[in-house]
């Protein structure tokens, strides 16, 4: 009876971890149909005691995983969540979990825990929404060793009828508050630490908008 | 009235000490170009060290717009100390080598002299800025070349390079009528007096002690700084804020005007029934 328990416990979460596998394929199958892809794109960054100017750009991105931008004057952008970015995080050597379901904007999407077997990189831990018809990540959290947590929420077009690519992607994330370096100031005297860490970092927001899509 | 202030600045440029701010300022901006193209871009990291974890950067932000701002950040404290040396001695210099009377026994009205002088004076201190803007913007260009500029302050603006130039001209402008005001003040007391040591030294003391009030603005002195010239002399920083704040620049504009049109009012009314006696 006992072992029947153990087995009635394990079977669920076996099933569990076929399906993350096979959503996990379903979302690779989607991705490999790019070869290469170039679009245009404007970009927004929202963050506090920041001001930069709008940018408009073009990225480029060839399998498997090459991504290039080309902007205009000065540009910042962000490390994480910029174009083919799922596939970095796919192709990590890691112990996938299924963590049931979400609704997304109408859309249900499964929730998928991407645990990286190896400590060597920076991902932490990613958990990823999936939508269930289009298999494409419309959410994404992801926590990094140095560089904090990413949020990144993506609204997907059809092109050619069979690539899902994003037309908008936003990413959150948390930056250490800006403060202006003492050389500009002149004030040398030593400040008293804040030791509250809310109160040291600050959220930040970059919203992407993709157009102009050339696919293969 | 062409001639006089050829007459005028004929005798201000064959002065020793005119040439005293070209050479001082020609020599720190230099210096500061050069200490900058080693040092910019640690000081740009250091403003945007908190980004970098989650951005990466594309572009130069060490360029001419960068490092002009900081230059005349710098030197515009220092310009009215060097433009006092000319404007001190504009009138009161007459007095001491005696020379008032040669000077209005000729046909010219005391209101024509006084108004050559000032002329005069105005466009040494518009040579002055010239000098500076070349400096500092012209080889700085040739120097580090042009870009999107990096205004680092309580908060980082990034302005489009595209929207700087004009900035920098208004910038200067502004700048160039708060020297003015500057040299106003100087030439109003050189007006008063036989020795053009004390007009010198009584603007500069004028200069630093309302910069000092500047620094406190509390109390009674809320309302006192902004009728004190001084609290202008970094309104051309007012240009390098986004959005502008079109209502400090005019308000900055309109007092300084103001002192210019009160101050030469006094000199001139003055000046008018002074009674020369050497």
């Amino acid at each position: 009876m006992k072992y029947i328990s153990i087995l009635l416990l394990l079977i669920p979460s076996y099933l569990y971890t076929q399906n993350a596998d096979e959503i996990i394929n379903n979302v690779k199958k989607n991705i490999d149909l790019i070869d290469k892809f170039e679009a245009e794109f404007d970009l927004r960054i929202e963050l506090q005691k920041f001001k930069i100017p709008d940018r408009k750009g073009k990225l480029f991105y060839e399998k498997p995983d090459s991504t290039r931008y080309e902007v205009e004057g000065f540009s910042m952008m962000p490390k994480q969540g910029l174009g083919n970015y799922v596939n970095r995080i796919l192709n990590i050597d890691a112990l996938l979990m299924y963590s049931g379901e979400v609704l997304i904007n109408d859309n249900k999407a499964h929730i998928i825990k991407v645990i990286p077997k190896n400590n060597d990189g920076d991902i932490v831990i990613s958990t990823l929404c999936i939508d269930k018809k289009s298999y494409t990540v419309l959410k994404s959290e992801i926590t990094t060793k140095n560089n904090g947590t990413f949020l990144v929420e993506s609204a997907f077009i059809k092109i050619k009828d069979k690539y899902y690519l994003p037309s908008k992607t936003i990413i959150s994330f948390q930056v250490p508050k800006y403060k202006m370096p003492k050389a500009f100031t002149g004030d040398t005297r030593k400040q008293k630490e804040d030791k509250n860490p809310n109160s040291l970092t600050t959220k930040g927001k970059v919203i992407i908008n993709y157009f102009n899509y050339k696919v293969n | 009235m062409k001639n006089l202030i050829q007459f005028e600045l004929f005798k201000i440029f064959s002065k020793w000490r005119t040439y005293t701010g070209f050479i001082v300022i020609g020599l720190l901006v230099v210096v500061i170009q050069l200490v900058m193209g080693v040092e910019g871009q640690n000081f740009i990291d250091a403003a945007t060290s908190s980004m970098k974890s989650n951005f990466d950067f594309q572009g130069d932000l060490l360029n001419a717009y960068m490092i002009n701002r900081i230059i005349l950040q710098t030197l515009i404290v220092w310009v009215p100390f060097l433009i006092t040396l000319v404007a001190g001695d504009m009138l009161a210099g007459e007095a001491s080598l005696g020379t008032y009377r040669l000077l209005l026994i000729r046909p010219a009205s005391r209101l024509q002299v006084i108004s050559a002088k000032y002329i005069s004076g105005i466009i040494y201190t518009f040579v002055f800025m010239v000098w500076i803007v070349l400096l500092s913007l012209g080889l700085g260009i040739l120097s580090f070349g042009t870009g999107d500029m990096i205004v680092i302050g309580n908060s980082i603006l990034i302005i489009p390079e595209n929207d700087v130039f004009w900035r920098y001209m208004l910038a200067y402008g502004i700048a160039t009528l708060s020297m003015m005001v500057v040299f106003t003040v100087a030439f109003t007391f050189s007006a008063f007096v036989q020795n053009s040591l004390g007009p010198i030294f009584t603007t500069m003391g004028l200069v630093i002690g309302f910069s000092i009030l500047n620094v406190f603005n509390t109390g009674i002195l809320e309302y006192i700084n902004p009728i004190l010239f001084t609290t202008y002399t970094n309104s051309w920083k007012l240009l390098f804020e986004n959005p502008l704040n079109f209502n400090n620049i005019y308000l900055a504009l309109s007092v300084l005007f103001v002192h210019i049109v009160v101050l030469l009012l006094i000199t001139f009314t003055y000046f008018n029934k002074k009674d020369i006696s050497s």
